[in-house]
């Protein structure tokens, strides 16, 4: 994917230590990110502060970037942060537990059309988090290359760049990951609102 | 053959079954797309699977997308705070495990620098130590020789100079094990003072002096009653040889002595222990 020119502009006074050029990318990159990293995660603080610490890596690796897809170097570093967290939340499973217990998805502005009703809206969240639910029985590979591929809307190649794997096994990936998310949205019909349900479809 | 025909028609089913979603994502190349197409045509439970696949992949695609908490700018303090933070603790586990690292580096580096200079004192003769000397036979072989010599003079009614006796006395003398260090500075001293003992030259044997002083040569000396000493032959010229040193001796192709190898394997140790603890500490398990 070609760079627009001015993203190239602001890399470049990034790269010269000009933090106001580097937070114009932030403010590009931070909605996705945070989105990316709260599927993966499963948790809105924990979301949060994989989305900042990366931010600040990547502000600090700024130098190091020699040209090439700078998504896919920025992605790589919110991978790995995201990876970090899911390790420490390995290490401490009754705090991740309790997070994702707690923890709902808040609703997005955006996303919240005024001439949608309130029910609609009741039944988008649900649906959010049955999602989240099935994105939770994933391990944290197929979950990231899920994540990248519908979540950021990357392809396969850039997946492939990013968490520097083989593209059979990205391909591999993700057809197990949309395949269990299925499976499971299939024998938790429940949790999905009525016009959602799988096997309604003919 | 029949078994051969559904074997090959389940193969292909499993294989389009693991490409449906890159079918979905539109990645498969032209050929495997066309091979999905063929397949669906003939398979309605993978044509069901492409149905759901994909409709799953529109669920997670159009679901709501939590609310930004917060701008994830970047402030100078931020920086500031991540630069000065203090290392990431190590869990319970890592601790234990670190802290034995620790020790076993720190025991292992004690013992090697014990043995290093305990070595190093031994070799410089530190102290009034004597060098060290052959087996304790030896020893008492060189005894014995001194005091046969006492009683010999006596009898052939020699004085007490230094005289030697040299048609009379014939002498085998016989070399035995050199020591193993160089002679402390004290007792090459007591050589120069002992001289009624001072032997006779052996040329083909190099006998000297102060090694015969020093008992160091075992002598089976077969002695005839001498008449009268006619001459007073010159002072035998004494040539020191200075003795082997340990380094020397292993220079000739002797093997390592176990003390060496000793520091070598510590040394080597200590030096891996204090590597892994080091990448430990960084990599903060």
């Amino acid at each position: 994917m070609l760079q627009s020119t001015d993203e190239q502009a602001l890399i470049a006074d990034a790269q010269q230590g000009d933090l106001d050029a580097f937070n114009q990318l932030v403010i590009r990159y931070q909605s996705l990110a945070y989105h990316a990293a709260y599927r993966i995660l499963s948790d809105a603080d924990a979301a949060a502060d994989a989305a900042q610490d990366a931010f600040l890596r990547a502000y600090q690796a700024i130098g190091q970037y020699r040209g090439g897809s700078f998504k896919s170097w920025l992605w790589r570093i919110v991978t790995n942060t995201c990876y970090d967290q899911l390790r420490a939340q390995k290490r401490r499973p009754t705090a991740s537990l309790e997070a994702v217990l707690v923890s709902e998805p808040a609703p997005d502005p955006s996303f919240t059309d005024r001439a949608e009703s309130p029910e609609a809206y009741t039944e988008r969240q649900e649906l959010s988090r049955a999602i989240q639910a099935g994105i939770n029985t994933l391990p944290p590979n197929q979950r990231i290359a899920l994540a990248l591929c519908d979540v950021v809307g990357m392809d396969y190649q850039e997946i492939a760049e990013v968490t520097q794997v083989s593209l059979g096994t990205v391909k591999s990936r993700i057809n197990r990951a949309r395949t269990k998310l299925r499976d499971y949205l299939l024998t938790q019909q429940e949790l999905l609102p009525a016009q959602y349900r799988l096997r309604d479809k003919v | 053959m029949l078994n051969f025909v559904q074997r090959r028609i389940k193969s292909e089913h499993n294989r389009v079954s693991a490409m449906l979603s890159a079918y979905v994502d539109g990645e498969l190349a032209t050929h495997d797309q066309r091979r999905v197409e063929a397949h669906l045509a003939d398979c309605a439970a993978c044509a069901e699977d492409l149905r759901t696949l994909h409709y799953t992949k529109t669920l997670l695609v159009g679901a709501p997308t939590p609310r930004l908490p917060r701008s994830f700018v970047v402030r100078q303090a931020d920086l500031e705070k991540k630069i000065a933070a203090p290392r990431r603790a190590l869990g319970p586990g890592s601790r234990l495990v670190y802290g034995y690292l620790k020790g076993a580096t720190a025991v292992v580096a004690v013992a090697f620098a014990l043995l290093i200079t305990g070595d190093l004192i031994a070799q410089l003769g530190i102290g009034d130590r004597q060098p060290v000397m052959a087996p304790a036979e030896e020893v008492v072989v060189e005894k014995a020789v001194a005091i046969e010599r006492t009683e010999e003079i006596p009898q052939l009614g020699l004085e007490k100079e230094p005289v030697v006796v040299e048609s009379e006395v014939t002498l085998e003398v016989q070399k035995v094990a050199l020591p193993t260090v160089e002679p402390s500075p004290v007792a090459l001293d007591k050589e120069r003072e002992v001289e009624s003992l001072a032997m006779p030259e052996a040329a083909p044997t190099q006998v000297t002096a102060a090694a015969a002083i020093e008992g160091i040569y075992a002598v089976d000396a077969t002695l005839t009653p001498a008449p009268q000493p006619t001459t007073t032959p010159p002072p035998p010229v004494v040539t020191p040889e200075p003795a082997p040193t340990a380094i020397e001796g292993e220079s000739r192709g002797q093997p390592w002595p176990t003390i060496r190898l000793a520091e070598i394997g510590l040394g080597a140790l200590a030096l891996a222990l204090l590597v892994v603890t080091f990448i430990a500490r960084r990599r903060q398990f």
